[in-house]
């Protein structure tokens, strides 16, 4: 029974990560309805930042800040400098697809270059555990819990309460009507491929340091974890996808205490598949959890 | 320098039925599928399975099934016959409900769970390890290495250009013609009687079985097989060949291969060595290749040689008259 | 022309229910069309009338009613089953294959069952190259008469939107149905190309097809239907020729009052 807990311990730690990056996905998606392939890339970027960042400045802050700086960057370059001209030159959505494949390809390859694809350590804390309640959790592990918690209050609020989250969920409901009453679209989407891809490179640097070391691929891996959670919360809808993190995360933990922790990933994939056959809109889909409401 | 453009030749050549049987799934059904590279990978192991002897136990615990010990022609035609049926059972549960971006994403989830499935179970195709020793045909020829090579050079152009030969017919037959109105507008082919599903489901499973003989092509001319061999990233690949060559059109497609795999993926290859930088050619290799695509994607999106249309309704004159008179 | 008299209609409808979450669109509407005439479906905006051409064709399924065609009962059939028997729509977005030239539509659009196997592909091919000589010849035939010959090659995307209104036409005319269901085909067509619509319209009949027009615009209901059913708020409120129907109380009030 103490297993169980436990795993449900380290998969609501999971949980949170994924959360973090397939809200994030799904907050883009609800916004611009372009599906970004290069999101998972997004991840290693953050992570290989906050490395140098580590690197250069011993500072977890500053590591945590280029982790979120590089995110951003990658998503602004990626939204300005590909997606915008396409959709000007009249793309279709399947080519701007492609466009993100390639440009995610290239900064996996980008960071392969640079860096090499040995794995790279990333060692924040020394782990130690300790019994919170029925779960046992590190240091980091509750890091990552409580700094995932405060970013997605502080997403839930901005969302609510602010101008710029209603203008958001305006957008993202109907874009010619918010267009027509007056809301900057452009700004938004381009606000929101930042927020997007700020986010992103927190949870690749979460990620690493939870993982303990970084791959160029890690990301790119990561990304059919992030599509499970999104697909069961419903593409697009931000509150769903964290229900479906939440899901997806302590099941893959508790399948690891019984199959082989090799094939955690696979869980994942198993009910994405089993999501797609059943209800590809979205398992979840109470109106609560409609971005705009 | 003939040994290596031989295989280059016969890589490009096996890469080209790969690119046609995605071709027929995506340029003419319109579905965005990431499965065909799985497909091929079945349709190598399969094969291997087929035509390796039973399993040696030897000391590094090799194992999979079967081991039938079949001829090259048998196991290319069971590879065939396998991979078809898994295409049926794939398309048919896949085809019901998804489409475009969550068919993509159901497709390319699978391909992982055949990866996974693989490698949990070592017993069916050797887990990690993979398979290995598969016997070259018409090895008892005695050829010299050289002159093999041209063989089997040959024997790959000779399933080529069959391939090509059929997919060109379909093409242009009531068959073909009705694939492309579904891909238009699936709707409106209902209107005319067109049922969708089952006509992409077609589709599907002949880009599979053309993806099982590309497998078992593949696993013969390279002898082994095994997990490092295929990952979603070939299909990308597959899918720039495509789009820069010409979406729909064979012929492009075969072009677009041959400028992907052979010149980019070959040319690489004579770039000055970077000391420090050992993983510089394999990054550099993709990073060129998703400029293309996407340099392709904005200024040519109809790839180099657009889908072919009738003139007047009829096929455009061919220059050769063997299969018979232009009506 | 068959005399219809002592026939069963060839499309009869009855009890015919659908709704849309509480919204219900048709509540027991029965009506029918004979073979070979052109019958007329108006009404106010919102009245049912395209739910009632999506239920019937197929692409909608009803909650409740009978739907006869042919003989056959067809209600909750798919939609490519019931036009390859014969009941076939137009839409009020001209659907044409874009990327497809005006040509290929046309052989795309010519259904004969079973022609377009993949076997049939591979080896019956002089039968089937007999079969795609008679099918050009009938599309060229037909491009010409819709006034749309010039434009065979071009890609049916880039045409305008009268063009593929007239293309709609040419290919419901290669089909061949028993019965066409118009959905609105004077829809944003400007008045130079209405007349050509009109004509295409009037082709139909002439060669034997039936015709079940929704239309807003009430002299080309009144030119070419002899039966014309009023639909309003999901009902049927009255039947007959226009000269009955213009002194009909119920539909005076349909169209200038409520509904």
């Amino acid at each position: 029974m103490t297993v169980l807990l436990h795993s449900v311990g380290f998969g609501l730690v999971t949980a949170a990560i994924v959360a973090l990056a397939s809200v994030a996905f799904s907050l883009q998606f609800s916004v611009t309805t372009t599906p970004n392939f290069a999101h998972g890339d997004f991840l290693t970027v953050g992570a290989y930042a906050a490395l140098v960042g580590q690197h250069l400045t011993n500072s977890l802050p500053v590591a945590v800040l280029s982790a979120v700086v590089a995110g951003s960057a990658c998503a602004l370059i990626l939204n300005l400098g590909f997606i915008q001209p396409f959709l000007r030159a009249g793309a279709k959505r399947l080519s701007i697809f492609l466009v993100t494949v390639s440009f995610g390809l290239i900064l996996q390859n980008g960071i392969l270059l640079l860096a090499g694809g040995e794995p790279l350590s990333y060692n924040l804390t020394t782990p130690s555990f300790q019994n919170v309640g029925p779960f046992q959790w590190t240091y980091l592990d509750e890091g990552i819990l409580a700094t995932a918690l405060v970013v997605l209050v502080l997403l839930h609020v901005t969302l609510r309460y602010t101008r710029f989250g209603k203008a958001m969920r305006a957008v993202s409901d109907n874009p010619s009507l918010a267009r027509a009453s007056g809301i900057n679209t452009p700004r938004i989407v381009t606000v929101t491929w930042a927020l997007d891809g700020a986010i992103a490179g927190y949870a690749g640097c979460v990620l690493a340091a939870s993982l303990g070391s970084m791959t160029p691929t890690m990301g790119y891996g990561f990304l059919v974890v992030i599509f499970a959670a999104a697909v069961i919360g419903g593409l697009g809808k931000p509150y769903g996808t964290l229900i479906g993190a939440l899901m997806i995360g302590v099941a893959m933990e508790v399948s690891a205490a019984y199959i082989d922790s090799e094939f955690k990933t696979s869980i994942a994939f198993a009910l994405l598949i089993i999501a797609l056959l059943v209800r590809p809109r979205g398992v979840i889909s109470a109106e609560i959890f409609n971005l705009a409401e | 320098m003939l040994d290596y453009l031989l295989s280059v030749a016969t890589l490009v050549t096996i890469y080209s039925i790969v690119s046609l049987a995605l071709n027929v799934r995506w340029g003419w059904a319109g579905l965005f599928d990431f499965f065909v590279y799985a497909l091929v990978a079945i349709g190598a192991y399969v094969y291997g399975v087929v035509t390796l002897p039973p399993a040696p136990s030897n000391q590094y615990g090799d194992q999979y099934i079967l081991g039938l010990h079949l001829p090259f022609v048998a196991g290319v035609a069971i590879a065939m016959v396998v991979t078809s049926v898994i295409s049926l059972i794939v398309g048919a549960v896949a085809l019901r409900q998804l489409r475009q971006l969550y068919f993509g994403i159901m497709t390319f989830s699978s391909v992982l769970i055949i990866a996974v499935i693989i490698m949990a179970a070592p017993w069916l195709f050797n887990g990690i390890i993979g398979l290995y020793g598969v016997e070259a045909p018409l090895s008892q020829l005695g050829l010299d290495p050289t002159t093999y090579a041209l063989l089997f050079l040959g024997i790959c152009l000779l399933a080529l250009t069959l391939v090509y030969l059929l997919l060109e017919r379909l093409f242009w037959s009531p068959f073909g013609l009705c694939l492309r109105s579904i891909r238009d507008d699936e709707v409106a082919a209902a209107g005319f009687g067109r049922n969708p599903y089952s006509e992409r489901l077609k589709a599907y499973v002949i880009g599979g079985a053309i993806a099982g003989l590309a497998g078992a092509l593949l696993i013969t001319y390279l002898t082994t097989w095994g997990p490092g061999a295929w990952s979603p990233i070939e299909t990308i690949l597959i899918f720039t060949a495509i789009i820069l060559g010409g979406t729909g059109n064979n012929r492009g497609v075969i072009i677009g291969t041959v400028v992907v795999f052979g010149l980019i993926g070959e040319g690489s290859r004579y770039l000055p060595i970077l000391p420090g930088f050992p993983d510089a050619y394999a990054a550099l290799r993709i990073i060129a290749i998703a400029i293309l695509t996407i340099v392709v994607l904005r200024w040519r999106p109809q790839g180099l040689l657009p889908e072919p249309h009738m003139r007047d309704g009829v096929r455009r004159a061919r220059r050769f008259r063997w299969f018979g008179k232009e009506a | 022309m068959i005399a219809a008299a002592t026939h069963a209609p060839l499309l009869q409808v009855t009890g015919l229910g659908k709704s849309f979450g509480g919204v219900q669109a048709v509540v027991e509407l029965s009506f029918s069309a004979e073979e070979g005439q052109t019958t007329g479906l108006i009404g106010p905006n919102g009245a049912g009338k395209s739910t009632v051409l999506e239920v019937v064709s197929g692409f909608l399924k009803p909650n409740s009613g009978v739907i006869s065609f042919a003989g056959r009962e067809i209600a909750g059939m798919q939609a490519y089953r019931v036009s390859r028997l014969g009941l076939m729509r137009t839409f009020q977005l001209s659907r044409e294959w874009p990327a497809l030239t005006v040509m290929e539509n046309m052989l795309a659009a010519a259904v004969d069952g079973g022609r377009d196997k993949v076997w049939r592909a591979l080896l019956k091919r002089k039968a089937l190259r007999i079969s795609e000589h008679a099918d050009r010849e009938r599309a060229r035939e037909l491009l010409s008469s819709f006034g749309l010959f010039d434009l065979r090659d071009d890609a049916a995307g880039s045409l305008s939107g009268g063009q593929k209104r007239l293309l709609e036409f040419a290919r419901i005319a290669i089909a061949n149905p028993r019965m066409v269901l118009l959905d609105e085909p004077l829809a944003g067509v400007n008045p130079v190309m209405a007349e050509r619509v009109l004509e295409s319209v009037r082709i139909l009949p002439a060669r034997g097809i039936g015709v079940l027009i929704v239309e807003h615009n009430m002299a080309v209901i009144e030119s070419l239907c002899s039966v014309v059913i009023v639909m309003a708020a999901g009902r049927k409120i009255a039947e007959g020729t226009m000269a009955e129907l213009r002194s009909h109380p119920d539909v005076m009030d349909a169209y200038l009052g409520n509904a």
